[in-house]
Parts: structure tokens; sequence; C-alpha cells
């Protein structure tokens, strides 16, 4: 059989323009060892980016693909040494796969899922020592190969460097477990579920260095092949790793993936030749921007170099590695210490969440600035496009006050405004800023390191009793009746003593330390940092030398001894959660009566810990120009707003879900976002407008000053799977991109979410944008309330665009019904194509140019709500939409039409490039949108493109699609659903 | 498979001890190895071009592939045994730079006559270049197997007589940069 079709076409621009066909092929061929390696070769050629919205799909081949060839695994490997964003996102995306795995231990799946995981984490918490010196195993075949090439090497030295890496990395692609077992050691068989993989992730991440007093008694340096966990999975997350060392055995070298490794040797092997130096002759790097190919490694000798003490001492590969090391410790510490929060706050009553979760984010708070981003959503800026240069913005103030919990029945995910410096740390060995934190990072060196963002108990009683001495013994809580810090009101509670509650926290109440609250507090630690002077936030802005040590963070000068409130706060959380389990002893209206109490001694600490820098030591000033700059966005329904979230106007309707929607919104402030839960709510007004709100907050900020300060809004969410939310963002990234290849003026917004666990992950948050529902509520409640709707009419979308940008023929209307006409028409037609369901007006935005978004893709493809069906219409086509496009005689409508015949075409052209992406994905997979099978969810995906169809009947397919949706009695029904059962407008 | 099959005797290892740069250890691992991707105890030319092909989709590699076979088979038998195999990897894994040029000498030296012709390094560069494809860019200078089998005899042919012997052959090989580097491809991953 020739090949020659499929190489010329491989080598076509067609196939090059962006790397979906390439990800496509490699499914397609993954049994052909060279055309796989052909292939990935071709990926080196793309540039980061954009492998790295490929980058699901790319580790879920690996997964959902037992094939021989390992090319693959080593374009991902290679990325992730060159890329640290690179490596974060596949170490995390492979925590996921590997839960997923974890129920069958023994198949090949799990076993590739295990060596990737394993091999990526060498990368974020190892040494960082290349993987390359792993040697060959017995693959007669291949080894042939690379021994022939040897013997080429004389007729074309070339040869050897195009195929080697191949040869290699075949040669070493490990013996099947039959062969292995007789050799291996026997713990790496009984494999089951690892508590290393089971559960939230916040279990994983916390594994902390045994010196913080866990339960592992192995000394630090103790170098064990046996520490192996049950199913082989390194758990030295903390514990940097040793190279091999030269004697060891083939075998051996093997069954190392699952060593823990040593750290004093790590330092010494990072001495050896990094190849990406100039100093090594790199023979073929592409010129492209992509990740360079490796010349196939040499023989290299470990160089057993002292341990350095001071940065001049090392290479400057071991300094990239250092300051690598340290970006990933700090951040996934981050970002499990922020999940952290979320998971805990569950058990916290709704009404004390917001204080618990400022206490806790407080906590964090004291670490930062730190050498921490958010990868993805805020992306680093790659300098050339050379992944490995990568600037990334830095978080330098996380203010706890301006963080919202919000509502949610089983899951609190959470709103968080990160301060951040652009382009302002990178792994430059060379950099002044740099060396100063690499004497920094030395100097700690041997030393119990720290966890950063420690939010855990141990580090906050560790907090305590370093406080213990200066510590006025005067109760946080006092002020407001002082029953909080009491430990007779527990024992009240519980009926007897707090000691034998079995929980581990509430013994800290009985300690000493107790600090008074706000002002006093302040003035009365004589440990507090000082607080800001002027030329504060010019040392901490870009150097970390200034920063000192790490243990003297920046603190806000307005803030009580923080660890101590959270302490203060989460020993009432947990009084409150006793309260609800001993409800049964005591009655009803005094256990209401302390719950009262101590939320409110919660929500008055937290006031005045918080809040007094923005609400009252911030000038009124603030507030006015907010006011004045948000008018055009915002209706003036705020007041009655919060009114009447008590009072809902129809007793017969159950507001539930709708009001909550509402709550959050008054408390988000207008900051919409999008959050992939079908509880979460959505703001009610554009209250306090994006700009006007970043612009707020710098003038508070110490940092804002700076030229490349910028602020950025994150929910954090755990309890869901986020992975299906994160494939819909990309498929209609995708489509969104067609539309843009092929000029069709439609808009779609395009939303990041970073998945870091199976059940956790932050998403972008959409500024500026407020669901349908909250503002057909807020309209109806405020013309209800003005005496202007007698007859209680819902309001209607184009209330509100008469409302917000003026009269139907101002230039600003005509502006805004633009923007309505293409963003619809967008997701009109990707609802249709994707069979986005559950789209009620809770999950429709509206933005302040007058765009819809859609957001929340819990279903899609095949599942639908309760799979009942109800959403039969192709997509949402309401009255009142068409009624805003000026009716079905109006000129908007017609170019709605337009858009979306000229849309579906494009998507029709490109179909292969959508349902590939899903077939790819749908290996396998765990993902609900599949719960239709495979086959018929690919089948049907491709049957909505109607490709049997010439162009001018694909356009009157859409003319149907139009008719049949057009005040769908679907729809309509679907809509009275919701405004029935959820209270959703 | 039967158990003498599937282990060396003890006069065997003894023997490919001698013979190899491998251990006792090393050579079971890699006997077991062997038997395991061969079953037959034989690695047949049919194998052989398949895996080529396989690793060189794009390319031609079958009569590469014939002349490295010839090579390995150092009996001739027309089949490669475990023995010749594991000869062929010591030496290109673990061999000195001299052992791999006695041994890369065998290729290019078609008829065995101790002498490489300037058309027999064509054939083998032909092939190589047939194996390869259009898949690699080659240097002006060297984009035709003819181009460069010149710029090889141009190197090493320094008695200019249109024939390299062993003496400059290795003498070439070692001063070129690029071939002692290429021959070392997998040193120390063994």
């Amino acid at each position: 059989m020739s090949w020659n079709l499929l190489e010329r076409f491989i080598e076509s621009e067609h196939f090059n323009k962006d790397p979906s066909l390439t990800v496509a092929y490699l499914a397609r061929y993954a049994d052909h060892v060279g055309i796989h390696y052909v292939l990935c070769s071709k990926l080196r050629q793309f540039s980061y980016e954009e492998i790295e919205f490929f980058l699901p799909q790319l580790c879920h081949l690996l997964i959902s693909i037992d094939n021989e060839s390992m090319a693959l695994e080593e374009f991902i490997i290679d990325l992730c040494e060159e890329s640290v964003n690179g490596a974060l996102l596949t170490f995390w995306l492979f925590q996921t796969y590997l839960h997923d795995l974890a129920a069958q231990p023994a198949a090949n799946v799990f076993q590739t899922c295990r060596r990737v995981y394993n091999r990526v984490q060498r990368i974020v918490f190892g040494g960082g020592e290349p993987l390359r010196r792993e040697k060959i195993q017995e693959n007669v075949l291949p080894v042939t190969v690379l021994s022939s090439l040897v013997l080429a090497s004389v007729g074309l030295p070339l040869l050897p460097h195009h195929a080697g890496p191949l040869a290699i990395a075949q040669a070493r692609r490990p013996r099947p477990i039959e062969e292995i077992i007789s050799e291996a050691a026997p713990e790496t068989q009984t494999l089951g579920r690892s508590a290393t993989v089971t559960g939230s992730t916040s279990t994983v991440r916390n594994v902390r260095p045994s010196s913080s007093g866990s339960k592992d008694p192995r000394p630090r340096r103790a170098k064990r092949p046996s520490a192996v966990n049950t199913n082989g999975i390194e758990t030295s997350r903390t514990q940097p790793s040793s190279p091999r060392t030269e004697g060891r055995k083939v075998s051996s070298s093997r069954q190392s993936l699952a060593v823990t490794r040593n750290h004093e040797a790590f330092v010494s092997s990072s001495s050896l030749p990094d190849q990406r130096t100039p100093s090594t002759p790199v023979q073929n790097v592409p010129p492209s921007p992509g990740v360079p190919r490796r010349p196939p490694e040499m023989a290299r000798r470990h160089s057993h170099a002292l341990r350095p003490t001071t940065p001049s001492a090392m290479t400057k590969s071991q300094k990239v590695r250092m300051l690598r090391q340290n970006y990933f410790r700090s951040q996934t510490q981050l970002l499990a210490a922020l999940e952290g929060i979320s998971s805990r706050l569950v058990s916290v009553p709704k009404p004390a969440r917001l204080s618990a979760l400022r206490a806790e984010l407080a906590l964090i708070a004291q670490d930062i600035p730190a050498e921490v981003d958010i990868p993805l959503i805020c992306p680093a800026t790659l300098v050339d496009g050379i992944p490995s240069r990568s600037r990334h913005h830095r978080i330098v103030r996380l203010n706890p006050a301006e963080a919202t919990s919000l509502n949610s029945a089983q899951k609190v995910p959470y709103l968080l405004m990160l301060e951040v410096l652009r382009e302002d740390f990178d792994f430059d060995p060379e950099s002044e800023q740099n060396l100063q934190l690499l004497s920094n990072l030395l100097a700690e060196k041997g030393k119990p390191r720290r966890r950063l963002f420690d939010t855990s108990d141990a580090a906050r009683q560790a907090a305590m009793q370093s406080r213990l001495s200066e510590a006025p013994s005067d109760s946080v809580l006092e002020p407001s009746n002082g029953d909080l810090s009491s430990p007779a009101l527990l024992q009240d509670v519980d009926g007897e003593p707090s000691k034998s509650t079995g929980s581990p926290n509430i013994p800290a109440i009985k300690e000493p330390p107790r600090l008074s609250s706000g002002v006093s507090t302040l003035s009365s630690m004589a440990s507090l940092p000082t607080p800001r002077t002027s030329e504060g936030p010019i040392s901490r802005s870009g150097s970390p030398s200034l920063r000192g040590s790490p243990y003297m963070k920046p603190q806000n000068p307005t803030q009580p001894d923080i660890s101590a409130l959270a302490d203060h706060m989460r020993t009432a959380s947990q009084m409150l959660n006793q309260l609800e389990l001993s409800t049964s002893k005591r009655p009803k209206t005094e256990v209401a009566a302390i719950k009262a109490k101590i939320i409110a001694s919660m929500q008055s600490l937290e006031e005045q810990s918080f809040l007094n820098e923005d609400v009252l030591g911030a000038p009124s000033f603030d507030t006015i120009m907010a006011r004045a700059s948000a008018a055009a966005a915002r209706t003036e329904a705020e007041d009655i707003e919060s009114e009447d979230v008590q009072a809902p106007t129809d007793p017969d309707i159950n507001t539930g879900k709708g009001a909550a929607r509402m709550e959050n919104d008054a408390m988000t402030g207008g900051i919409q976002r999008k959050v992939g839960d079908r509880d979460d709510p959505s703001a009610a007004t554009f209250g306090e407008a994006w700009e006007v709100k970043k612009e707020r907050i710098r003038r508070s900020s110490p940092y804002g000053w700076v030229k490349n300060w910028d602020l950025i809004s994150v929910i954090v969410k755990t309890g869901d799977d986020l992975r299906q939310e994160a494939f819909a963002c990309q498929l209609i990234a995708v489509c969104s991109k067609i539309f843009a290849e092929h000029n069709v003026e439609v808009w779609v917004k395009n939303m990041r979410m970073l998945v870091t666990g199976e059940t956790s992950g932050l998403i972008e948050t959409i500024t500026n944008a407020v669901s349908l529902h909250s503002l057909k509520r807020s309209i109806t409640l405020a013309t209800i309330a003005a005496g202007t709707n007698p007859k209680k009419r819902i309001a209607t979308l184009s209330d509100h665009y008469t409302k917000t940008f003026g009269a139907v023929d101002s230039p600003a209307y005509q502006k805004a019904i633009d923007c309505f006409t293409r963003s619809l028409a967008a997701y009109s037609i990707i609802s249709y194509i994707l069979q986005l369901k559950d789209r009620h007006n809770g999950n429709i935005l509206i933005d302040s140019d007058g765009h819809c978004i859609h957001i929340d893709f819990g279903f899609m493809l095949s599942n639908s709500p309760g799979n009942m069906g109800f959403e039969a219409a192709p997509f949402k086509l309401t009255l009142e939409y068409v009624e805003l496009l000026g009716g079905p005689e109006g000129v908007h409508y017609a170019r709605f039409k337009e858009l979306l015949k000229d849309a579906f075409q494009a998507l029709r052209r490109e179909a292969e490039r959508i349902v590939t992406l899903v077939e790819l994905m749908g290996r396998e997979s765990k993902m609900p949108c599949y719960g239709g099978g495979l086959v018929n969810v690919v089948a049907a995906l491709r049957a909505r493109f109607v490709l049997e169809k010439s162009k001018e009947e694909a356009r009157e397919w859409v003319e149907d699609l139009v008719t049949k949706s057009f005040g769908s009695y679907y729809t309509r029904l679907y809509d009275t659903y919701q405004y029935r059962t959820q209270g959703i407008y | 498979m039967g158990k003498s099959q599937s282990k060396l005797s003890p006069q065997e290892l003894q023997d490919l001890q001698k013979a190899t740069h491998f251990d006792k250890k090393e050579l079971q691992q890699w006997y077991k190895g062997f038997h395991n991707d061969c079953p037959s105890g034989l690695l047949t030319k049919a194998e052989f071009q398949k895996v080529y092909k396989q690793f060189f989709p794009f390319g031609d590699p079958s009569t590469f592939a014939d002349y490295i076979f010839n090579v390995f088979d150092a009996d001739k038998s027309g089949t490669i045994d475990f023995k010749e195999y594991i000869c062929a990897l010591s030496v290109t894994s673990r061999g000195k730079m001299e052992d791999k040029l006695d041994w890369a000498f065998q290729l290019y030296d078609i008829d065995g006559d101790g002498k490489i012709t300037f058309q027999e390094m064509l054939s083998i560069v032909e092939a190589i270049y047939k194996l390869v494809g259009s898949m690699v860019r080659l240097q002006e200078d060297e984009n035709t197997p003819e181009k460069r089998v010149r710029k090889i005899f141009r190197l090493m042919d320094k008695d200019e007589n249109g024939s390299l012997d062993m003496a400059e052959f290795k003498e070439g090989c070692k001063r070129d940069e690029t071939i002692v580097s290429a021959l070392s491809l997998y040193d120390g991953l063994v």
C-alpha cells in the first residue's frame, strides 16, 4: 500500500492551516507508528497557543487510544518541558483521567495514564531532570531499526537525526504488563484506588511536606525505591526527584516510574547540559515557533556538582529549573487553597458563607504577591512565540472584601477579584529580579518549607501559636455578645464538653489567643507589619527582592490578624453545624436564636475586618463616580430589587431559584459571569459596570498606579465536573473561528475555563452582562412598584433595550439591536448544531452592548434536562426576540435570517472539524453529553449539517428551522415551566 | 513455547557474555523480549520489512531493509537468530567507535571484498534516500545520492582510487563530526 496521497495531503497548505486536521488524523492513523510520528512532527510546527487549544484532545487521544506509537506521548512530554503552562494544564487533565480510570487499574489505559501522569508530575514537582535518559526496553523490532540507523550514519548522517527520535521512543515503549510481572516489585501489582487520586482534588494536593508534622515518618532524604503507593502513582508532590542512578538495571528503571526520588540528587543532576541552551548545537530545530524538536540525545554523563548555595554557582539550566519549580509549587498550592475554600464552604450555613469565605481568603492573601497567575484564562505572553520564554502576569493582591460567594444549594462557587501586574515575571535565569528570587529560594533550602497559601488547620494554629505571646487576651467576638468565644455555649449546645465532639476545629476556641477585633487589633498588635507607605507599591510591583521573607508578606493595614479571624470564623461555622445536628434536642426557636446570633457576630466581625476600607474608608466620591459612569448601563431598579427579593409579588410563583439569582446579582454588583451550573445565579442589573468597578479597585489598591496593573475576575468552583463545559466552550470557539474565516459577521463570546481536577476549576467571568431572567424580573418588579404596570405584565426584551439604549430610532438603540441580531444568529445556529439545551432565560445573558451570550452547557448533543425533550425546537426563537428584531417583516429579522444562513453555510463547509472533535472526545468518554452513545451522537450531529443538500437547499433548510423555532410551542412551554417551577422569568 | 526455548542454556549464556557487552541478566532479559516479539525464535525477513514499512510510511524502505538484513544475518541463513541479533545490538549500542565502524563497513562493502567501491556506496545511499522519501529536506550539496556519494568520497578517498578500504573508511568517518555523533545515536540508552 502506498501512502503517497496521504503524504501529499499532509504536506498541503490546507492540512497545515491549524492543528485540527492533524489532531483528527492522529486518531485516524493511530495504528501506524510512522504516520503518527510524522503527524506529531507536524504538531511541532504550530504555535504554542494553537497546540494549547487542542491540548484536551491530544491528552484524550493518549488515553482513549491504545496503540503502539509513542510519538504523541513524547510530544506532550516535550511540550510540558518546554512550557510551564502546558505542563500544568496537562498535569491537571491527567489528574482527572486518573480519577476516571482508577476503577480499572489493570487496564492498559490506566497504565498509560499513570505513566504519563508520573512523567508530567516529575516535570512539575520533581527535579525536572529530562526523562529522555530512560533506558530502552527489549522492543526487538524498534531496536533493530535503531541499530540500522547507526549503520546508515555514514551514508546519511541526517537519517539518525530524522528517524532516531522515533526509533528511540518506540524502543523505550514499556513492555506489556505480563512480561514485567515476574520482575516487578509486588506492590506495583496491588493496584487500587490510591489516596492520591481519589476523592476531591484538595485531598490530592494537600499532601504536605513531612516537616509540617504529618504522619509520614520518612526522613526527607531517604531514598526508598519502595516508597510507592499502591497503584504506583508517585506521591512525591512536594519532594523533588533524583535522576536515575547509573547502575540501575533496565527492569528496575522501568519500575522506578513509581519511585519517590531524592531531592539532593536533583540539584546535582540539573547540572547536566541543557539541550535547549544554545551552547549545545541543535541541528534540526524548526524555524517555526512550535515545540522544537530536540536532537536525539547523545551520551551524557552525570556530573556530580556540589549543591550550589548562591545563584552565581548555578548553571543557567539549574536556575531555570529552580524558577520553574517555584512557580509550579506556588501555583498548584494557590489553586488547591482556593478550591479547598469552595469545598469547605459547603458545610457552612448559607448566611455565614460570605463571612467565612472572606476570612479564609484573607489567609491566602497573606502570601500574595507571589509567582502565581491564572493560566489559560489570563494567558502568559510568549516572547517571540517561544513557549519557554513565557512572561506571566503576577497576582499582586487578592482583596477578600471583593469576593462573593454565589448562591447554590449543594456547592459554593465564589467570585474572586484578582489584581495582577501583566507580564511581571518570567523564567529568565539572568534577570536581576529572578536572581534575587533564587537567592531567597536557596536561603530557604534545607529549612522546612512552609506551604504557601496554607489554609489548613495546622498552619492556622501554627500562626496562632506564634502570636500567643503578643496577642491581647480579649475576644474578637466579645463586642457581639461573646457567646462565640465561650466554650460554655458549645457545651450547652451539645450537652457535653466540646473536647469530645471529635471535631479538630473545636478545641481551637479553647485556646487562649483572642484578638480584639477591628481597629483595636491594629493598634495593639506589635507584630503587625507596618502599614503601607508610599514606596510600598514600588517595592512590590515588580521586584521580589523587597518582598523579603515570605513570612512577612504585606498585609492590609486595615485588617486585623487574619489568621485569628479565620480561626474564629471557622469555629463559628463549626458551631453552626453542630447546632444543625443538635436541633432535635432543643426548641426550634432557641436554635434559631443562637444561630442568628452566631451569624450576626460572624457578619459583624467580617464587616469590621474587611469592609472598613471599601465601605467606610472609601470616600463617597467613588460611589458617586460609579453611579455616574454606570448610568447608561444600569436600570434604576436597584433599590426596589433588594426589597423585592424578600417580597415576591405573586405568591403563586415559586420564586426560589429565580430569587436566588437576583440575590447574587445584588452581591456581585453587576459583574456577570458564567457558571456551569443550573443552580447558579445570574445578576440582576448592570449594577456596577466592570470598568467602574475596576477603576474603584484600582484607586484603592497600592498597586493601582503601576502601568501594567489589571483586574481579572474568576469564579472558583468545586463539586462539578467542568470538562464538558470546557469542551462546549471549545466547540463554540471553533465555530467562532469558522465564522471569522468565512467572514460571516456574527458575534460569539469566547469563554475560557481552566479545568484543574475532575470536580474543580476556574471559570472566566463575563463582565458587563446580566441574565435575561434578571433583566426581565427587575424591570417587571420596577414597573409594578412604580405603578406603571397595573396588570403585572412580565417585561419583555424590548422594554430593556428601549430603557437601556434609548428610543428605537436612536443610533445607540440601532447599534444595540445590530449586536443582538448578530449574536442571536450565531448562538441560534450553534444551539441547533450542538443541541444546546436548558436554554431558559437564566442561561442567556445580555451584555451592555446588547449582545446575547449563552452560558451553562450541562446539556448538549444528546442529553437534556430530565431527558424530557421539552425543548424540541431547533433553537430558541421567542416571540419577544422577533419583536425586538422589529417583527417578522422587519429589516433586522431579515438580516438575522441572512446571517443565520451564512453562518450555517460556513459551518457546513467546515463540518468535519466539528464532527471530528466531537467524535474524538467521545471515545471512552464519561461526559454526559455522550449519553446517547457515541455512534448515535456523531451520526445525529453529522445529519444536522444536512451535507447532502446543496447550498441553496441548505438555505431553505434554515428557513424551515426558523419557522419551526419561531414561537415554538415547546420553547414557550419550557419558559413557562421554568417560570412556574423555578421562578425564572 | 517450550521451556528449553524460553531460556538460554548456561553455555550459550557464557558464550554470549564473551561475545557481547552484556551481562548475564541483561542477556536473559533481552532473550525473553526476543522470544516475546519473535515467538519462533527467529526474526524473518518479512517481519524485518514490515517494521521498516511501518516506521517509514512515506518512503520505500525495502531495499534498505534487505541490505541491513544481510548485515544482521551473519551466517546468511536467511533468518536472524538471537545470537546474531544481540551481537548487532551490542556493537551498535555499546561498542567502541572502531567496532561500530568495522560493522558499518560490512553494510557498504556489499560484495565483501574488503573495499567499498563508488558503486557500492551509491547503492546503499540510494537505498537510504528511498527510505527517507521526501520527508527530510536535504542540503543542496547532497540532495541526490550521487552528490552525497561524491561528497563522501571527497572526504574519505585519500588515494583517489575510486574505492575505500577499511582504513580510509574509518579515518574519514572519524573526521566527520556529523557521522561520529550519528554513530552514537543511542549510546547509554541500552
